[in-house]
C-alpha cells in the first residue's frame, strides 16, 4: 500500500527492541486500521497526528510487542 | 491555623498538579520525538548527527528511528510508573496526615523503649510513630488498602475500581521489576483483569494510559472528600 503523503510503501518498522510501529499519514489511516482489525492486530494510534511546513499530518500506529512485524507488513501488502 | 480539611485539600491539590505534570511531560516530550520522526519521513534531506560525549553513541541516520520509537515507549513506562507511585504516595501522606490530627486511633500501640529514651519530647515519639505505622502499612497496600479506606474514612472502593487500581499497580511492578514481560506474579495480582498471558509483553497503549491518569485522579478526587466529612462526624 503506498502512502500518497510520502510516497512510500507503508512499511513496519521493527528495529531492536523497540516496538514495532507505522508512520501513515492520515489520508490512508482507516484504510490500515480496518486491516489492522480485520486481522485481529493489536495496536493503538498516537493521540496526535504532526504536520510539518504544511506537509500532509503524519500519525504514528504502534503495534503490540507481541506481534510479529514480518506477519503485519505481509498483512498489509497482501490487502494492497 | 491550617485544619485537616485545609492540610487534605492542599495534599490533593499537589497530588492533581503532579498528575498533570507527568502527563504533560509524556505529551510534550512525545511530540518533541514524533516530530523528529516525522521530519526525517517527510524531508529526506534532513540529516542530523548527535554524539553523548559521555557515553559516544551517536544519534544519526542509522539508528534514529528505532531510538526514537524505544525512546517513546520508555517515556510512557516510566511516566506511567510515576503516576501510580503518585496514588501510593498520596495515600501513605493521607493517613499520615490523618494519625497526625488523631493519634489516639494508635492508642493500643507499644512503642519501643529505645525510641523513647532517643527523642526529645513527647510529639517527636507519636510522629515516628506514625511514621512506622504509616511505613508498615505500605508493606501490606495490596491486601488492606480498600479495608483501611472502608475502616478509617468509611470509604468504600468499588470493586471495579480496585480491580483497575490492582491491574495498574502489578503492570508497574512488570515494567518496574520485570522488563515488562508478565509472569505468574502479575496474574495472581490481576486475578480476571490480567491484560496479557505469562511471557507475552505488556504493552501500555494510550487508551489505556489516559484511562488509568483519570481513575487515579477521580480516586484521589473522592478520598480527599471521604477524608474530609469524616473529619466533622
Amino acid at each position: 500500500m503506498i502512502d500518497p503523503a510520502t510516497k512510500k510503501q507503508l512499511a513496519v518498522s521493527a528495529d531492536g527492541d523497540a516496538s514495532p510501529y507505522i508512520i501513515v499519514s492520515l489520508d490512508v489511516l482507516k484504510e490500515l486500521e480496518k486491516i489492522l482489525k480485520d486481522g485481529n492486530i493489536r495496536y493503538w494510534v498516537d493521540h496526535e497526528a504532526i504536520s510539518i511546513n504544511q506537509k500532509p499530518y503524519l500519525a504514528v500506529v504502534n503495534l503490540s510487542r507481541n506481534e510479529d512485524p514480518k506477519a503485519v507488513q505481509q498483512l498489509i501488502d497482501r490487502a494492497a | 491555623m491550617a485544619t485537616i480539611a485545609d492540610e487534605i485539600n492542599g495534599l490533593r491539590d499537589h497530588s492533581l498538579q503532579s498528575l498533570d505534570d507527568i502527563h504533560n511531560f509524556y505529551t510534550h516530550t512525545k511530540q518533541i520525538l514524533r516530530k523528529h520522526q516525522i521530519m526525517m519521513t517527510m524531508f529526506p534531506d534532513f540529516h542530523q548527527s548527535v554524539k553523548n560525549q559521555e557515553t559516544q553513541q551517536v544519534l544519526d541516520d542509522n539508528n534514529a528511528f528505532s531510538s526514537t520509537q524505544k525512546y517513546v515507549d520508555e517515556l510512557r513506562s516510566a511516566t506511567f510508573q510515576s503516576m501510580v507511585m503518585q496514588f501510593e504516595g498520596f495515600y501513605s501522606d493521607v493517613f499520615q496526615l490523618w494519625y497526625s490530627y488523631h493519634p489516639g486511633n494508635l492508642a493500643g500501640q507499644k512503642v519501643e523503649f529505645e525510641d523513647i529514651l532517643e527523642a526529645p519530647n513527647k510529639e517527636d515519639i507519636i510522629r515516628k510513630h506514625i511514621q512506622t505505622h504509616v511505613i508498615g502499612m505500605a508493606y501490606t497496600w495490596i491486601i488492606t488498602w480498600r479495608s483501611n479506606l472502608e475502616s478509617h474514612f468509611k470509604f468504600t472502593v468499588s470493586d471495579e475500581r480496585a480491580a483497575q487500581i490492582a491491574e495498574a499497580k502489578a503492570t508497574r511492578d512488570i515494567h518496574a521489576h520485570n522488563r515488562g514481560y508478565v509472569n505468574q506474579e502479575y496474574l495472581r495480582k490481576t486475578k480476571n483483569s490480567a491484560r496479557n498471558a505469562v511471557g507475552d509483553y505488556l504493552d501500555i497503549p494510550e487508551d489505556y494510559y489516559d484511562k488509568t491518569w483519570k481513575m487515579i485522579k477521580s480516586l484521589i478526587g473522592d478520598i480527599a472528600e471521604a477524608v474530609k466529612k469524616q473529619k466533622t462526624r
